[in-house]
């Protein structure tokens, strides 16, 4: 029963990204949001995720808007219909504030 | 699929009402059923008639109506969080002896149990604005 993690929070400012990592299970996903987008440019969540077998992914809109390239790490970028897919795709979400 | 949304934020003070309506518009764009959209504490300004916004920027109690009306959305505000932020109907103006109605009236105004019902009857349900 997989769930997509949604941390809409910057990993400067909260430990959102943080309690979400120590959550996530083989199989999740977490989906960045917001100023939450900000940890694509950390190496912190590629290295947090190696191995665990979960996919990564960053709302494109947001990441534009904050200059944000996830192009080269493990990050996938998704629009709102992608957001809508994940939602559907995992049988929970949990949105860590 | 049939989806429910709970926005705790309020325009224009965090994202989330904004990434609500898009992520709202998007599903029933795929052709997926919202079953009712909840909005709780904070995120009750986004059905305050009332609001005013400054030309250059996106009106999203408006947006929120707008969407609402178009699909004819159930939109449920919580009535604890409503009133004590003064989004109130003609009755609850009158109750409490308010001089004015906010509410947009697209939206009904009513209980934590609607939120409920919405988890008990949705395939999915996503929070917006924690």
């Amino acid at each position: 029963m997989s769930t997509l993690h949604i941390v809409n929070k910057s990993p400067f400012r909260s430990d959102a990204l943080q309690r979400c990592l120590a959550l996530v299970a083989p199989g999740d996903s977490i989906l960045l949001i917001e100023d939450g987008v900000l940890a694509a440019s950390l190496s912190t969540l590629a290295d947090s995720v190696s191995g665990r077998s979960v996919t990564c992914y960053a709302l494109i809109d947001d990441l534009a808007a904050r200059g944000v390239s996830a192009a080269d790490t493990c990050i996938r970028s998704v629009d709102a219909t992608g957001f809508v897919n994940l939602i559907v795709e995992h049988r929970n979400s949990l949105s860590h504030g | 699929m049939i989806i429910s949304l709970v926005i705790h934020g309020a325009p224009g003070t965090t994202q989330g009402a904004q990434t609500a309506l898009t992520f709202c518009r998007a599903a029933l764009a795929a052709g997926h059923r919202i079953y009712r959209v909840f909005f709780y504490e904070d995120g009750v300004h986004n059905a305050n008639a009332l609001s005013v916004w400054p030309q250059d920027e996106q009106d999203l109690n408006a947006a929120w109506a707008s969407l609402v009306r178009e699909h004819e959305l159930d939109a449920v505000v919580c009535v604890a969080s409503a009133l004590k932020r003064g989004v109130l109907n003609a009755d609850e103006a009158s109750r409490y002896e308010k001089p004015a109605a906010s509410v947009e009236p697209a939206f009904d105004i009513s209980g934590l149990g609607q939120w409920v019902d919405a988890c008990l009857n949705s395939d999915r349900v996503v929070s917006f604005g924690v």
